[in-house]
């Protein structure tokens, strides 16, 4: 065995037969590999302005003993190198999403719980506090966001106590039962996601961007789309109390494509949107690998789905093309033609509005000292209040004054405001360089209102270091999140489920707003240099040469008429003559 | 020459150990039977010493200790006797047998055999770089599943797992011990990966049409692609990665050994892995001298016997220490060398202990020599390598001529004019002589 292979000295190559089936595993120890499972899923729907939405859905399942224990230390389908860090950190559950662009509730209506996140890093982590005081789990958070950084290739290292909120409010639904943990949430606006955001993303799932569905997707096309998040979702659920638990990796890729930007007509093929071949879509390792189309709400024959022998399902009221793609016949025809566009522009051009809620967080009276941010609610509907929750976490330098947050409702149509009606207030003053703001409002928003909610916030002046370069952009405020309970009423529209059960809550995410702080003068170190050294230099340099200069007399010589020296002792002598 | 001094003792065995080891016990008083002991050695190897072979400034002193039956010394070899020639030296549960002629002494023959353990201690393997933590990872790497599921196989592994629970976990323990709080320092982790494909020029297009695959061996070294996951774990980087490799390759396969078996499995990598930490075989009869050793086959659980296990404490301690040492006067050499690194208490005190470590006073159990000389060796490493200490080192000579050049330079530039030109007035004040006007009176 060749000595220099070092660490990797045991690379054994063997023409092996692994295991036969149903042969001598029987007598073996429990297999429990055998039970991972993946399953990758396909969502397509067609949203109201005509944009094509493609969701990736990769599920990968693996049995899951109490933390610490050896039997999670073997991993199939599950990738190793998320799962040990999973371990090490005590993560419950984490939920890690890189989006760049914004649902726009307005037009695309509500997303399917989870489609819809914030623009930049977002990263939700609960850990486990059992025999872990705060001080460790700020230790292991450093770790966790440093093993993730490394992972993902991004920069979640920057996201240290200063960003850090723990919210009251939000996400209570999504708390685990199972054990205690708290909850740490975290936000980078101003990341960009890119390819390589998505290769080391790819790499974790079991078919890596090698075979199936992953394959598919092409980094020129997906981050040319309108709206794109890549999430990486992972929990662990339990059946029982002492039951058997599954850890379950959730890898999804929401992309919304314009079919019109590449050619004229709103037909789409995969192939013209994707630009990557169809063929052979599945995944060998995938247990199920399968494609739902949610078909238009447009009359018969305007519209037509390639390959046309499909099985239709109705799931949440909509009509549901669903394909097999294990069994897909090996061609590359996977499209959507519209031999009758008018109908369908028609809809998009005069469709109800797909949604009865909107939200929007602006700033106003805003300068370089300071500024209101404001958040407008507007319910929709006739009748029926609404209850929201606002939550916002803002840096450290943005001082929030409580006594100034103002609720006030208008009805819509009319200019007469009345007050309000706010629930609750849960408030964390930030601390200068250590701790952000955190605000969470719970209100209600009768029906037809416009409810605005404001608060007056204060810059602070940073140090001359703590800018970031391109001092002048300023810095992104990560939106806000407003968490809509529906009380069991559905929303106007909820595309196509991935599960049928429709959840209680919706995420809206606000719009990001860019706060600029008064810029200092970056070439003062260079002035104050050459400044002090011009003046040393010139007053130096002149009393130096005045203190050791000689004085010299001279007197014009009479014939000469040239100037002639006198010396010192002469000067006496010529005065006494 | 620096010394490391190795203990070796010995202890009379009782009835009950004796017997167990289907021996007698030795009729001979333990005081004797010492000075005997060291005499012999002595005669053999001047001094008591035994250079170390990759360390040439280096020698390994033996300290020979024969305890009494009744002294409560624990993991010490035992003396016991048997039937006709043979005399026994029991290590653990196996016995090495120590035979010779009937006339030779039990103190020669004890002495030729320490004499051959300490030669075996003195030579150590070559291993795996030094880790304070490792990590054992077994991996499947399937480059397509669709052609092992084709010809009727499972694409995954059962047996790997449960191969490093049963056989591999043994075996490091065996090697180093758990730690007082439970947790080993030797991590087991298995993984399957698929859609692995051999680096860059290891296959041609030969080899893929070919029916079966050969690799030539200069092409070894490249199998591993620069995309394979064998990267450390994320969650913990100071562990250094042992990697037990099985990759199935795509090319049609012929199957030439099956390895359903757990067994045969953890047999491999059993025997990979003795390679990997320098466990050195042990095994057979060897003749020193006028003495004859046998050595116990392992034949055991943990794929290692004792006497292999207690040769590698011992070599392996005896390295450690010396590495320790030779870490720490580097150290001092780089403090004394740069005199604006910042040296914390941290630093201080890690050095102070993992001198310590290697210089107290060494205990009986080589395994927890070797233990110590571990800590010690990973202390001093974690001082020498401290990132805190390179905080100064940068600071570059464009810093000071930026800030000090432009406050001084002209400053300079005056000052020097004016003193040249009093030098010259002066000097031709000097060779003028130039005498005073007589006033008039």
């Amino acid at each position: 065995m060749n000595r220099s292979l070092a660490l990797v000295a045991l690379a054994v190559l063997y023409l092996v037969a692994i295991a036969r089936t149903g042969h001598a595993d029987a007598t073996h120890a429990k297999s429990s590999s055998a039970t991972d499972v993946f399953t990758e899923h396909l969502a397509v729907d067609t949203l109201p302005d005509g944009k094509v939405l493609f969701a990736f859905d990769f599920v990968t399942k693996r049995p899951w003993s109490s933390p610490g224990s050896r039997a999670n230390e073997n991993y199939d389908l599950f990738p190793r190198t998320l799962g040990q860090v999973l371990d090490r950190f005590g993560v419950e559950a984490l939920d890690l999403t890189m989006t760049q662009g914004r649902w726009m509730h307005d037009a695309w209506g509500w997303p399917v719980d989870g489609y819809a996140a914030p623009p930049g890093f977002d990263v939700r982590a609960w850990l486990r506090t059992e025999s872990r005081n705060a001080t460790t789990l700020d230790k292991d958070w450093v770790g966790l966001t440093n093993a993730l950084s490394g992972l993902f290739c991004g920069s979640l290292n920057f996201l240290d106590a200063t960003n850090i909120a723990t919210p009251a409010l939000a996400y209570k639904d999504r708390q685990v039962s199972r054990v205690a943990t708290v909850l740490r949430h975290g936000r980078l606006a101003r990341e960009a996601v890119c390819t390589e955001n998505l290769t080391p993303w790819g790499k974790l799932l079991p078919c890596s961007t090698k075979a199936g569905l992953a394959a598919t997707l092409n980094g020129y096309r997906l981050f040319d789309a309108d709206y794109h998040s890549i999430q990486t979702l992972v929990s662990i659920s339990c059946t029982s109390k002492d039951g058997a638990c599954t850890q379950q990796l959730t890898q999804r890729v929401v992309a919304v494509f314009n079919p019109l930007r590449q050619s004229n007509k709103p037909d789409w093929s995969f192939t013209s949107l994707m630009d990557r071949p169809w063929s052979r879509p599945a995944c060998a390792l995938a247990a199920s690998s399968t494609l739902h189309v949610t078909l238009p709400d447009l009359p018969a024959g305007t519209f037509q789905l390639h390959p046309a022998d499909y099985a239709t399902v109705v799931i949440s009221d909509k009509l549901v093309a669903t394909f097999d793609l294990k069994r897909w016949s090996n061609t590359n025809d996977f499209r959507f033609e519209f031999p009758d566009p008018a109908p369908l522009l028609n809809s998009v051009f005069d469709h109800p509005p797909p949604t009865d809620f909107s939200v929007s967080r602006y700033l106003t009276d805003a300068g370089q000292e300071r500024g209101i941010l404001a958040a407008d609610l507007i319910n929709h509907r006739q009748v029926g209040d609404r209850t929201a929750q606002y939550t916002d976490v803002l840096p450290w330098f943005v001082r929030e004054y409580l006594h100034t947050v103002t609720y006030t409702c208008y009805p819509l149509g009319h200019a007469a405001p009345v007050d309000g009606q706010v629930e609750g207030v849960w408030f964390q003053h930030g601390i200068d360089r250590q701790r952000p703001t955190v605000m969470e409002v719970q209100v209600t928003v009768p029906a037809s209102h416009l409810c605005t909610l404001q608060v007056e916030y204060e810059l602070a002046n940073l140090q001359y270091a703590e800018f970031r370069p391109d001092a002048e952009r300023g810095f992104e405020v990560g939106s806000g999140l407003v968490t809509l309970f529906l009380n069991g009423t559905r929303p106007a529209r909820l595309p196509t489920a991935v599960d049928a059960k429709t959840s209680d809550v919706v995420r809206i995410h606000a719009d990001i707003v860019q706060m600029q702080l008064p810029v200092p003068d970056f070439s003062m170190p260079y002035n104050v240099i050459t400044f002090t050294c011009t003046v040393l230099a010139f007053y130096f340099g002149t009393m130096f040469s005045l203190t050791l200069s000689r004085a010299v007399s001279y007197r014009i010589g009479e014939k000469t008429k040239q100037p002639v020296v006198v010396k010192i002792d002469e000067l006496g002598r010529h005065k006494d003559e | 020459m620096v010394t490391v001094t190795v203990p070796f003792a010995y202890r009379i065995g009782s009835d009950a150990q004796c017997l167990l080891a289907g021996a007698q016990p030795l009729k001979v008083a333990a005081p004797a039977l010492q000075s005997d002991l060291i005499a012999e050695f002595e005669r053999i190897l001047p001094d008591a010493h035994v250079p170390l072979v990759r360390y040439p400034d280096w020698t390994l002193r033996i300290e020979l200790n024969v305890h009494a039956e009744d002294n409560a010394v624990e993991n010490v070899p035992i003396l016991c006797h048997a039937e006709g020639k043979e005399r026994r030296v029991v290590f653990g549960k196996n016995a090495i047998l120590i035979s010779g002629s009937a006339s030779l002494e039990h103190a020669t023959r004890l002495a030729h055999a320490t004499v051959y353990l300490a030669q075996l201690a003195a030579d150590a393997q070559e291993s795996v770089p030094f880790s304070r933590e490792y990590e054992i990872l077994a991996s499947l790497f399937i480059e397509d599943p669709a052609t092992v599921r084709s010809l009727g196989y499972q694409s995954t592994w059962s047996v790997g797992p449960s191969a490093l629970d049963k056989y591999v976990r043994p075996f490091v323990d065996a090697l180093f011990p758990t730690r007082a709080n439970g947790s080993s320092s030797v991590h087991l982790a298995s993984q399957v990966r698929y859609f692995v494909q051999p680096g860059e020029g290891v296959l041609t297009e030969t080899d893929r049409n070919a029916t079966e695959l050969r690799l030539p061996r200069d092409r070894l070294p490249h199998l591993v692609g620069s995309d394979w996951p064998v990267a450390p774990s994320a969650a913990a980087p100071h562990r250094s990665v042992v990697h037990l490799v099985t990759f199935v390759p795509a090319t049609p396969m012929e199957v030439i050994v099956p390895l359903g078996e757990e067994r045969k499995l953890a047999e491999t990598w059993i025997t990979h892995l003795r390679d990997a930490f320098g466990v050195r075989r042990v095994r057979g009869s060897v003749q020193v001298d006028t003495t004859a050793l046998h050595f116990p086959d392992s034949g055991t659980a943990t794929g290692i016997s004792s006497t292999e296990r207690a040769v590698f404490h011992l070599s392996s301690a005896v390295t450690h220490t010396v590495e320790t040492i030779q870490t720490l006067q580097a150290l001092v050499r780089l403090v004394d060398q740069q005199t604006n690194l910042p040296v914390s208490p941290t630093i201080a005190r890690e050095v102070q202990s993992a001198l310590r470590g290697v210089t107290s006073r060494p205990t009986t159990a080589w395994s927890d020599m070797h233990e110590r000389a571990r800590a010690a060796r990973a202390q001093a490493e974690a001082a020498f390598f401290d990132p805190d200490m390179v905080g100064l080192m940068y600071f570059p000579d464009e810093h000071k001529y930026a800030v000090y050049m432009p406050l001084f330079v002209p400053v300079l530039v005056t000052v020097l004019s004016v003193v040249v030109r009093e030098l010259r007035v002066w000097q031709k004040e000097r060779k003028a002589c130039i005498e005073p006007v007589q006033r008039a009176a």
